[in-house]
């Protein structure tokens, strides 16, 4: 499991996930993911498109640093998730409380409108 | 029959019948997948976090072996991932160190797997469905491997016997 942290314009952060999202995965990458979402304070998107699975760690993971950002009024986009894990994504119903978005663009303008 | 209709079997039930063999079973001992030898493996592993990598990569050597497809991989990875994680965490109360038994067969139509623990009794099949929380306030964190695993199983069989969970998992093949 591998993470990489970059920054966009309007203090975005852009997160890219690339491996596996069970539990040896979100071991792995947690702590740097919430040092990212959740401590840095602003809003940020997260790349999917290198994750070819996601179990329930890894909605765990994501839900619990929605939920931190949140209580800072910052908001958290996934984008670009592979077909099998939008399903495992979806079955959860997981876009009701997360948006997730086909592309970066997508993702970067859901947040600029936000005020 | 669609993968999320996971047939409801009455808690009672000592046997378990699978919708498509109708053989009445709780093992793959008792219940053999396909009268033809099924390319299967069965091991054990030890209640902790560390045997999750191994098995996996076993049972995709095994699946792959077989021509199984990447979303069978995926729905066999899912349910392992699931099951094992729920039993490690929280079946065993003593922190002591125990056995889970894993047995995996590739049938004709489905992959079948077959766990068995000595811990507190669970029965998945008894747990209520989930509903889907509207905002992250309402959103909670456990139940959700479960709402996983139905979504993936063609069915579940559970059976307490001897002081173990029996619970066997039927993977519809892609």
């Amino acid at each position: 499991m591998h993470l990489e942290v970059s920054e966009r314009e309007g203090n975005i952060a852009r997160v890219t996930l690339v491996g596996r999202l069970d539990t040896s995965g979100v071991d792995r990458v947690e702590s740097r993911f919430n040092a990212a979402v959740v401590a840095a304070k602003r809003d940020s998107v997260v790349d999917l498109s290198g994750v070819d699975f996601v179990a329930s760690m890894g909605l765990r993971m994501f839900i619990a640093a929605a939920r931190a950002a949140k209580l800072t009024a910052h908001t958290l986009v996934l984008f670009a998730p592979q077909p099998r894990v939008k399903e495992v994504l979806d079955q959860v119903s997981l876009g009701e409380i997360i948006p997730i978005v086909e592309t970066e663009a997508e993702a970067l303008s859901l947040l600029r409108r936000v005020p | 029959m669609t993968s999320r209709d996971v047939p409801a079997m009455p808690p009672p039930a000592i046997k378990t019948s699978y919708p498509h063999s109708g053989v009445a079973c709780a093992s793959l001992r008792e219940c053999p997948v396909d009268a033809e030898p099924a390319p299967r493996i069965a091991f054990s592993v030890t209640n902790d976090m560390a045997v999750l990598d191994p098995v996996r990569l076993r049972t995709r050597a095994l699946l792959e072996a077989a021509g199984a497809r990447a979303r069978t991989v995926y729905d066999t990875e899912l349910v392992l991932e699931e099951v094992l994680t729920n039993v490690i965490r929280h079946a065993f109360r003593d922190h002591g160190q125990h056995r889970i038994d894993i047995e995996l067969a590739v049938g004709p139509d489905a992959v079948v797997l077959a766990f068995a623990d000595d811990g507190e009794p669970f029965d998945p099949r008894a747990f209520p469905q989930r509903r889907a929380p509207s905002s992250i306030e309402e959103a909670e964190a456990g139940g959700l491997g479960l709402v996983l695993v139905r979504g993936v199983a063609q069915a579940i069989g559970y059976e307490r016997r001897n002081d173990r969970n029996h619970l066997v998992i039927r993977v519809p093949l892609e």
